[in-house]
């Protein structure tokens, strides 16, 4: 498969948040006001202005708790359902397979972020109502860059691919290696794929079958089909089932 | 949240307005032209306040007034805000068609009439499925995707329009509209009895629904996070009442018949329960699929 990715090895990040940074400063985006919480991820959820976010999870593994890194941002889906959803195309797929948003075309209908499997497209109500997610750096990609995350990395956990299949062989040699992949079959697979050591259903991420949106929708549409029809079935049997009665208790009065 | 008042309302008056022309299809094939008539006059206007709802909703207008007016049908493959908004068109036209050839230029007869009355069924019955699609077709929000919101929405829909013709039944309308007044006492009753009936049909598929998605949501997140949301969360008012005033106030206020209640007077308290339950269904419903985040 052409076009480009990540592959997220969470064996090795270490939360230094340095991606973090690193996206705010090439994107030019605020600060925000951390604040103490039990998760301690800080800010606590991707926003307007946190386009990348390292999630701190203390998970299970062989019987001891471990702390888990995750970096989450848009999954840069391979299928993905905010284009499949949109319906100016101003959320499109680009010839390098990035998710980008084009907001002269936005009519700020929000479906987008109904339909991100990942939750990580948000709209800013407050400034100028555009829709707001990671974009892979394709700026610098274009130039022969990395994303900015993937440059300041110092634990080497972020690894760019220019070919994805390149990505996916590496990623299908360590699940031989008794690791954990995700992202190369769910929602039809995305750009951004993660290595672990720990379940990934222990690191909170969904877990999705291989379906692609429109899979979903085709199988969607025959389902309800298949209802209606039982139900309009239902419906015939009843109205010739109370004929009957009322017949029978007509002919018996 | 993302979806708010503004939708709601939308699919409020969608369901509405589609449930009110398939309500009068049915009177008109039950010759009870009054209440055929008052369906049809009240399904376009509830449409257009969808249309405005919904276009009021959109955050950025400006390219729809701007260089691409058509913006917003760009994507008529796969996006059900194209698709529905082109639905929504469409059966704005016909049920205006309807009302105005019908009632006010006297087209009674004719294969023509049966042809329109039909093709105004059909796209009916599509207004009325299609807010299901526009949410079961959202990846990210588990307690939508299901094979039985369409459905659901669309008997709830028809449940809302038989409650809003049958308005024309009760003195209400003798006082407001006294042209729409149906005086037939089997009439009303055959309101109340269908309205029933779409209600059972709305509160079987409202437990179908509520268990494909738990089941749909546990397998992908680990547990059954919107049901116990719904059930005891902060969306549990909401949801209950709803379902109190669509489904189990309605039965129990016909108990009351025969029983020094005035028969109006139920029908009419009847009538306007399952319309304010039909709004709290919906709302709950929306806020529900926005509530659980899938990646935390």
């Amino acid at each position: 498969m052409s076009g480009v990715g990540v592959l997220v090895d969470l064996t090795k990040c270490m939360g230094c948040r340095g991606c973090q940074v690193a996206c705010k400063r090439w994107h030019d985006l605020a600060g925000e006001a951390t604040q103490f919480n039990p998760k301690w991820t800080n800010p606590t959820s991707i926003s307007r202005d946190t386009w990348t976010l390292i999630r701190f999870v203390e998970a299970e593994k062989n019987g001891e708790n471990v702390w888990r890194f995750v970096k989450q941002q848009c999954m840069h889906c391979v299928n993905p359902a905010c284009v499949f959803v949109c319906p100016t195309k101003a959320m499109h797929k680009a010839d390098n397979g990035y998710v980008l948003y084009d907001e002269n075309l936005c009519i700020g209908c929000r479906y987008c972020v109904q339909s991100c499997p990942f939750d990580m497209v948000r709209f800013d109500y407050e400034r100028n109502r555009v829709v707001q997610k990671c974009t892979f750096c394709f700026e610098r990609i274009e130039v022969g860059l990395k994303p900015a995350c993937v440059e300041t990395c110092p634990a080497e956990a972020l690894k760019f691919y220019r070919e994805l299949d390149e990505l996916r062989r590496d990623a299908d040699a360590m699940k031989a290696k008794g690791l954990y992949v995700y992202g190369v079959e769910e929602v039809g697979g995305t750009r951004w794929v993660y290595v672990s050591d720990v379940p990934f259903d222990k690191l909170g991420f969904p877990k999705y079958g291989v379906e692609t949106p429109a899979q979903l929708a085709t199988g969607l549409v025959s389902q309800f089909a298949a209802v209606g029809l039982v139900g309009g079935l239902l419906v015939v049997w009843l109205q010739k089932y109370s004929e009957r009665r009322r017949k029978k208790s007509e002919g018996g009065g | 949240m993302d979806w708010e008042m503004f939708v709601v309302a939308g699919f409020v008056f969608s369901g509405l307005g589609s449930g009110a022309y398939i309500a009068a299809f049915g009177c008109d094939r039950r010759g009870v032209e009054t209440a055929a008539r008052l369906g049809t006059h009240l399904s376009w206007p509830l449409i257009g306040l969808s249309i405005l709802f919904l276009f009021f909703d959109s955050q950025r207008i400006m390219p729809v007034f701007g260089a691409r007016p058509l913006v917003v049908f760009e994507n008529l493959a796969t996006s059900m805000i194209s698709i529905g908004t082109v639905l929504l068109i469409v059966f704005l036209t016909f049920s205006l068609l309807t009302s105005v050839g019908f009632w006010r230029a006297g087209w009674s007869t004719g294969v023509g009439r049966t042809v329109v009355w039909y093709i105004g069924l059909l796209l009916a019955v599509a207004v009325a499925v299609y807010p299901g699609f526009l949410l079961a077709l959202s990846y990210g929000a588990a307690f939508w995707t299901s094979p039985f919101i369409m459905w659901l929405l669309a008997a709830n829909a028809v449940q809302g329009g038989i409650a809003l013709s049958g308005l024309s039944t009760t003195r209400l309308a003798g006082s407001l509209f006294p042209r729409f007044v149906v005086k037939d006492e089997k009439v009303a009753r055959l309101f109340e009895r269908y309205e029933q009936l779409a209600g059972v049909a709305a509160l079987l598929l409202l437990t179908a629904h509520l268990i494909y998605t738990g089941f749909r949501e546990a397998s992908i997140i680990g547990y059954s996070a919107s049901i116990p949301e719904l059930f005891a969360g902060g969306l549990a008012p909401v949801f209950w009442a709803g379902v109190l005033l669509e489904f189990v106030i309605p039965p129990l206020l016909g108990l009351g018949r025969g029983k020094g209640v005035a028969t109006h007077d139920i029908t009419l308290a009847s009538f306007i329960s399952v319309l304010v339950g039909v709004f709290l269904l919906r709302w709950a419903i929306v806020a529900q699929g926005q509530a659980v985040v899938m990646f935390v």
